[in-house]
Parts: structure tokens; sequence; C-alpha cells
């Protein structure tokens, strides 16, 4: 039976929480499967969607279920799935999450299935994404010392760097901040960070030439000019004249990254 | 004096001690996992992270300096040697400190890599070197990545001691040869260098290999034999190790793992050679970097094409860096480390440099003809990894894979073997693949075969490296 043949649709309110409650909705539910799908998704002409309320006890009931059947790696790649923000990935791992309960981990292997590889691409893409967030994120200092990173990633990977700037950064306060989704993560010394929505970092007067994620230069802390002055000057003095390669520059880091990157910007 | 003069701040000291630091070829920040201490700044991250990407494609991870570019030394190699005139600066140790906490709190960098000229004398510039480490680990809490660069000559103790605060340290052998090192780089000796590398063996708890006399190793390469100045640290260049020998770098480094968590240097050592500012062959730099791998459990050996610093009559004005043969020592260093391969399997003295058309392992597989071709279901893992077209990854794929049902031609792409290649050289139980692409059957000795097996490495790096002309028989 082809789920996606089925008209019957779960819709979830776009938050983790919410999608797993239409996931264990979903697993509830008897053959024909209904299909997951995002609440803000046009709804087909055929289509008969319920709404599945946010409930943040039942979606930690299923994580942890499945966390025991399936252990912590697999559901690593299950959530990553979920943040990859690719068509079809969350319909598609909530039809994976049926066969990691039955088969458990085993099943994210079987490649051969389509939707388990559209799900293991899908992980692979926001891994990624989260990987490279960690090196090319760029604190700035503010005048009352705390430090703020914007970021644009293609991915929703906040959840996914979160731990590892955290550890790193210990003793600073600081957000990290996702421009396009307006979601930040903030740290504390000394307290878990936290996931906030709606996040917007207060700008004295903000510059519309700037580009995104600029800060008025009267929030900075004195130094943060200069600092980032030294950077851009290492940064130009450490190619080496010989060997220039722009190319392979750009295969490493495509462009649309550098409008955030202090090395490649002015001021 | 040093960077103290007027007008020399901090951005002016950056530009040239960065510009001065920059031809080392490592950017390895990996192999460590330092843990973040309680109100400390930062970890290290056991795979490495890139930070940024230069203009020559390198990844920047490092913020790669030298404490001071003024140096006692004449290495006819390098921009600092004492000879060349170049502007010279120098930083208070108090200064790097607060440049690499300013650009680590903004998560430019994951760590520093520092390296210095020589200062007065080896012992002194080491002290000032193990001053930043210090400071850095102690009073900041830093538990970024750090490598020092040792220079050639300090004391056991003061290298021990860097050892401590360091996640790797390296000595740079960079002459292939003790003859070339008398002749471009005067000030060192061997046991200068070599004795550095002994004392982070042992640092890192690897009791280092005896060096035996090169003499009576016919067949061997023509190395320089050691003077009388060779007793303890011998010079590895003698090309004999005390035995087991014949033990592939691979097959030596199985008994010793790797503890990325490890407290005293857990990146372990590496250490460079220049490629093209003596006249040494492929053979000869393989097999000293072979030796280097055995002797001091050398956890990288790095290659560096030689980029002409301002004229010295001493190294030779290549038209360009050598990128080409760089690129072929690498791959053979890659041999080395994850195939099971013996430098004198790669080259020998009949044949003293790489191929530059195929890669080495192509080129080995050619002159050996007789092994193969080999049954990828029944060759061992060994065998498997012997094969043009066939890595580490997906030979294990296949012992994985056959376990459960005989193997066809059409399964092993998916296996992540390369058919272009491998197809010369395998069966599946006597079935022999199709080239990809082709009508042609695939037979190793065809004349098509070689061309077909070439590479692209020739023409993307070629026109950037002309040959020089040593004036040798
Ligand atoms: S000792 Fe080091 S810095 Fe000094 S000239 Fe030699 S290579 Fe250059």
């Amino acid at each position: 039976m082809d789920y996606r043949a089925e008209p019957a649709t779960l819709a979830h309110d776009g938050s983790w929480p919410g999608f797993l409650c239409a996931c264990a909705e979903a697993l509830n539910a008897s053959e024909p499967v209904p299909r997951v799908v995002d609440a803000d998704a046009p709804v087909g002409l055929f289509e008969s969607r319920i709404a599945v309320a946010r409930d943040d006890g039942r979606a930690a009931a299923l994580w942890d279920r499945l966390t025991i059947k399936a252990g912590a790696p697999a559901m690593r790649i299950v959530l990553e799935a979920f943040l990859s923000e690719r068509p079809d990935a969350r319909a598609d791992t909530a039809s994976v999450l049926r066969r990691l309960r039955r088969e458990g981990a085993a099943a994210l292997r079987d490649l051969a299935d389509p939707i388990v590889l559209s799900v293991d691409k899908a992980a692979t893409r926001a891994r990624r994404e989260a990987e490279r967030t960690t090196g090319i994120a760029r604190f700035s200092e503010l005048a009352d010392g705390s430090w703020y990173a914007p970021l644009e990633p293609g991915c929703d990977v906040l959840p996914l760097v979160a731990d590892h700037f955290a550890a790193r950064f210990r003793p600073m306060r600081f957000a990290l901040h996702d421009l396009r989704r307006g979601r930040a993560v903030l740290h504390e010394p000394g307290r878990p960070w936290l996931l906030t929505d709606g996040f917007s970092l207060k700008r004295v007067e903000p510059d519309e030439d700037a580009g995104p994620g600029a800060i008025d230069s009267a929030m900075l802390a004195s130094d943060e000019l200069r600092i980032r002055d030294l950077w851009r000057r290492y940064f130009a003095a450490t190619a080496i004249e010989g060997r220039l390669n722009p190319g392979l520059q750009a295969a490493h880091i495509p462009k649309k990254y550098w409008k955030l990157l202090t090395e490649m910007r002015r001021g | 004096m040093l960077g103290k003069g007027p007008g020399m701040d901090a951005t002016g000291k950056l530009s040239i001690l960065a510009d001065a630091a920059k031809y080392d070829a490592s950017c390895s920040s990996s192999g460590s996992a330092r843990d973040n201490t309680p109100g400390g700044l930062g970890n290290g991250a056991v795979g490495g992270i890139c930070h940024s990407w230069a203009a020559d494609g390198r990844c920047v991870s490092l913020l790669k300096v030298l404490l001071s570019n003024a140096c006692v030394y004449d290495c006819a190699y390098c921009v600092n040697r004492r000879s060349n005139d170049v502007p010279r600066a120098g930083f208070e140790p108090e200064e790097l400190v607060r440049l690499v906490i300013d650009f680590y709190k903004r998560n430019y960098i994951e760590g520093v890599f520092l390296s210095s000229g020589v200062l007065g004398c080896p012992d002194h510039t080491m002290e000032r070197m193990i001053r930043v480490a210090k400071t850095l680990r102690v009073r900041e809490r830093w538990n970024g990545y750090l490598h020092l660069k040792a220079i050639p000559g300090s004391s056991a103790e003061l290298v021990e001691e860097a050892a401590r605060w360091a996640d790797r340290v390296s000595v740079n052998v960079e002459l292939p040869s003790q003859a070339s090192l008398a002749r471009v780089a005067p000030d060192k000796t061997p046991a200068a260098i070599f004795g550095v590398m002994r004392a982070l063996a042992r640092a890192s708890g690897f009791e280092p290999r005896k060096v035996l006399p090169a003499a009576g190793t016919p067949g061997r390469l023509a190395l320089p034999a050691p003077t009388e100045s060779a007793a303890e640290p011998a010079p590895i260049y003698a090309a004999r190790l005390e035995p087991p020998v014949g033990r592939s770098v691979m097959a030596a480094r199985k008994g010793r793992p790797r503890e990325p968590g490890s407290a005293i240097l857990p990146a372990g050592q590496t250490t460079q050679l220049v490629v093209g500012a003596s006249p040494e062959s492929d053979a000869t730099i393989l097999t000293l970097a072979e030796n280097l791998y055995l002797a001091y459990d050398v956890r990288r050996v790095y290659y560096s094409a030689f980029v002409p610093a301002g004229l010295d009559p001493r190294v030779p004005a290549l038209p360009g860096p050598p990128l080409l043969r760089e690129h072929r020592l690498y791959q053979a260093d890659w041999l080395f480390r994850f195939y099971g391969f013996r430098a004198d399997e790669i080259l020998g003295p009949d044949r003293p440099n790489l191929d530059a058309d195929l890669d080495p392992k192509c080129a080995w597989a050619l002159r050996h003809l007789d092994r193969f071709p080999i049954d990828v279901n029944h060759a061992d893992y060994l065998e498997l990894l012997r094969v043009p077209g066939i890595g580490p990854r997906s030979a294990s794929r296949i012992v994985k894979a056959r376990a459960g049902a005989r193997l066809m031609p059409e399964s092993l792409k998916a296996l992540g073997v390369v058919m272009k290649r491998a197809a010369f050289f395998i069966t599946c139980s006597g079935a022999v693949p199709s080239l990809p692409g082709s009508s042609r059957r695939p037979v190793p000795d065809a004349s098509y075969a070689r061309a077909a097996l070439t590479d692209g490495a020739r023409r993307a790096l070629a026109p950037l490296q002309m040959e020089f002309d040593w004036g040798e028989p």
C-alpha cells in the first residue's frame, strides 16, 4: 500500500514536539497509514486533514520509547532529517519511524528503500550544514560584554550546534541568532542553553546598507572593530601568492555564506 | 629591539609574523579531544574544524604565526634567514596571548600554530614559546588546539615541557639528506633535529627505534653515509632501522592506539620535508619519510613544494613550486599509512621518481601485472587494497558484502569501487567486469590502458611546475 496515495493526513504545527505528536498519531493508526503534513502546506482537493494538537509530554514519551528501541544515534538522524527542511523530509521521516519502531536502528541502513534514502540524504544535509556552522559562525563582542553571532543557515541547525558552542564558550554569555528563522540560542554561563523564537537584537539605528546581521557600532565593545580588522589582516596575509586558487576557495565556502564572514566583508 | 620600534602595533606585527609563518603546510587541527576544564574556555574537536578558506583554497583553522621572524640561523629556503633583507618583528608573549583569546572567542580559529625564528639560542627561543603556551593553558584556562614548533637543538627537558602544554609538537626535517642539510641549513645538524624527535617520541610514550648505520644495505637507496657526528641520536638519514625490518607503516601502527583524550601530546608529532629545494629523488624522500614514521612514530609527514623565497644561490630558482611532485608524494604517503605499502615497493634505485601521469598505486599495479587479476570474492583485505580503484572503505565493504552473497561486477560500484580503474585488475569469480562507458575489454597491458588509468593531476598542476635541471648525469 503506498501511503502517499491515501488522502487522509495528519497536520502538525511545524514545531518539533508538534511533529512528534502527529507521528505518534500516525503510528497508532492502522493501514492505510495517514500521511504527516505541515499545517502550512496547501490542502489537497481530496485530502481530509486532521490537525494534531501539540503536547510536549506526548512528544517526549514517543521520543523516549523510540530511543530505547532504536538507540540515540538513529534518533539523532531522525532529528537531523526533520531539521533539514527539505521538501518531503518530514513526511518521509514520519513514515520511517514506523520501521524504526519495528526493526530498530537497522531500518536506517536499508538505503535501498527510497524513503530511508530520502531521510538519510536529508539528515546528511543538515549534519553538513551544522558542521559548517561550527566553523563559520562569527561572534562579535557587544558593549555589555555579551557575544552575538548572526547566522543564515539553509537548514534549521541551531538545535544541532548549540551543545558545541555552549561547551566551547562556556564562560561566555552569547546569542546565536538564526536571522532567517528569527530564532536564537541563548547561553548564560552555568546554565543550560535556551532556544527562543522571535528573537531580534535591539539595534540603536539599523543601517540599511550594512547588510544582514550588521550591528550598529555603538552597540559593539570598544575593541571589536580593531580586532575584526586584525583578523582580516591575518586572513589576507595567510594565502600563498604562488598558489592562489579562488575556484578551490569558492568550492569550500560557497559565496552565499560570505556576507556573514568577518574576513570577507568590511566593517 | 624587535617590534618595539615606533609605530609597530599589533596590526603591523601580525601582518609580518603571519606572512612569515604561512609556508608551513600543516593546517591540521584534528586528533585531539581536549575537554573543556571547569570555568575554562574552549575545547578540541577530534575531527578538526575548518573556520575559513584562504584565497589559495587552504583551510584556515589555526592562527599560524611566528613569535619572532628575526633569526640567527641562515637556512637558504626560508624567508626569515638572517641574510635576507626583510622587516623584522616580534610579539611579546603577553601580546600574543591576548590575540589568541580575542580570535578564539570570536570563533575565528580552532587554535594556534606557534613557531619562531631562533632568538639567540634554541633553548631561549623554546622558553619564550613555552611561556605563551603555559600562560594560555594555566592563566587563561584555554583548551583550544595548540601546535608548537620545536626549535632544533633545544634541550630534551624543554621539549618535554612543550609536549605537556601542546596538543601537537613538530620539528621540521626539511632537507632530505645530510649533505643538503649542511649546504642549505648550515646552522642545523641532524643530531639537533632528530634529538628533538626522539624526545617527542619518548614524551608520548613511544621508545624510538634504534637506527643502524646505512652500510651494507645494497639494493637500497644511495643515501649519504652518516658521519662520526652520528653517535646518539643517530641521523635517520641512514636508511636502516633495527629489526623487525620490512614492516609497512600501516602494520607497525596497528598495535598503537591513538588516544585523543590523552594529556600529553594527544595529536602526536609531525614533520615536514621540502620538495624541490635540493636534488634528492622521490625515492630518497619517501624512504626517509617511512623511517620517520617507523623510528619516531611521527603522526604525519607533510611535503611542501618549495616556494622560492628571494634569491639565495644555495637553492634553485624554480619557475614555480613543484606542485605535481608534491601531490604524488602525498599519494605515496597515503599508501604507507592506509594501504600497507613499503617505500621500496613504490620506488627503488632503478626507479627514483614517481610517475607524473599515474597515481603511485596504479603505477605499482601496472608493474605487477603477474599479481592480477584478483578475484574480489576470494582475495583478502590487504590484496583488495592493492587494486587501483579500491580503497580501505570499499575493501571492507566488499569483505562484508561477499559474506552474504557472491559479488557480481554490477554490484561493485554501489560498494564504492571506482570501476573505471578497478575493471582492469579484478574478476568476480571468473566474470570479467566491463569498462564503464566503453565497449573494450579491460586488458591492463593493452596500449590504451595506461591512458585510461591516467588521472588529471598533471593537467591541473603541471602548468605550474617546470623541470629544473640539476646539472647531474
Ligand atoms: S632556523 Fe627556522 S626561521 Fe631561522 S632561518 Fe632556519 S628555517 Fe628560517
